[in-house]
């Protein structure tokens, strides 16, 4: 093979993997996927109003509308979506949360702050 | 106590009652009210934060006091949408429990609201955005279809737009 022709196929694996690394971004092989109004195996869901904040302790405390208030302990790996720290959230605020409940604690795995329209 | 000493008391308390803004008759809104005799009012009522928004329900009242004092008839819309709306309720579902209190005292504001004419309109789509049960709202509120709508109509009628948030 001339060192030319070499050279473009190189070019061609290297688009070809740049596709196929954008594409799976986008699906939810690479992103933790977590479904609305669902609980699972691997974690369980809520959504609430926000009861209490202690951002020092990393600690959501979230008031179910049916059911008792549910806390919450957030690790490295929290995903947020529509905030970007806890400090943010409010009393009052609708939240709605995923998270997995451990022996002494739920870790908070997705906290969603709904877009709110002001309607 | 002499009725010299009398006359002094009550003076120095009408001077102290009138600088802490306990005697506002000095006050009016003349100009504003010239040859005006009825008035229309929509308050577009957004606070979800408890305690202002029943001092903003507060200043409603105050509102509608002042004018028929001044020998006007207002005419009142209550525009309830956002985060008033979880307060304008008949259960707790909506709230938390710090703020039962304040929920309760909303209710005692729509009573009393009843009284004096006025007309309190919840937006379906705020209820539907915060997944409130349209059963749950207070029995004295209509549920209209649009909130803006009902902001858009009352205008165009005439009504004075009143933020209250």
């Amino acid at each position: 093979m001339k060192p030319s022709a070499y050279s473009g196929l190189r070019h061609l694996y290297l688009l070809l993997f740049m596709l196929l690394s954008l594409f799976l971004a986008q699906t939810p092989i690479f992103a933790e996927e977590y479904q609305e109004d669902v609980s699972n195996k691997d974690y369980l869901y809520v959504k609430g109003l926000v009861r209490s904040i202690s951002p020092e302790q990393g600690l959501l405390t979230i008031t179910p509308r049916d059911g008792h208030n549910i806390t919450v302990i957030l690790d490295s790996k929290t995903e947020f979506k529509g905030f970007f720290k806890l400090e943010e959230l409010k009393i009052r605020q609708s939240v709605k949360v995923w998270y997995r409940p451990e022996k002494d604690r739920n870790i908070a795995l997705k906290i969603l702050k709904p877009m709110e329209l002001g309607c | 106590m002499s009725k010299i000493l009398q006359v002094v008391v009550v003076i120095l308390l009408t001077l102290v009652t009138a600088q802490n803004g306990l005697c506002d008759e000095r006050y009016a809104n003349d100009e504003a009210l010239t040859g005006v005799h009825s008035v229309k009012a929509y308050f577009d009522v957004n606070v979800g934060e408890p305690e202002k928004l029943l001092a903003c329900l507060d200043l409603i009242d105050t509102t509608f006091t002042q004018l028929q004092t001044a020998g006007l008839t207002p005419n009142f819309v209550i525009g309830i949408r956002g985060g008033a709306s979880n307060f304008f309720t008949i259960n707790d579902r909506y709230i938390l429990d710090i703020d039962r209190k304040y929920r309760e005292a909303v209710e005692n504001w729509v009573r009393k609201g009843r009284d004096r004419g006025y007309s309190l309109e919840q937006c379906r789509i705020a209820a539907k955005l915060q997944e409130i049960d349209l059963g749950d709202f207070l029995p004295l509120i209509e549920i209209v279809a649009n909130g803006y709508v009902s902001m858009i109509g009352y205008q165009s009628q005439g009504y004075a737009f009143v933020p209250v948030d």
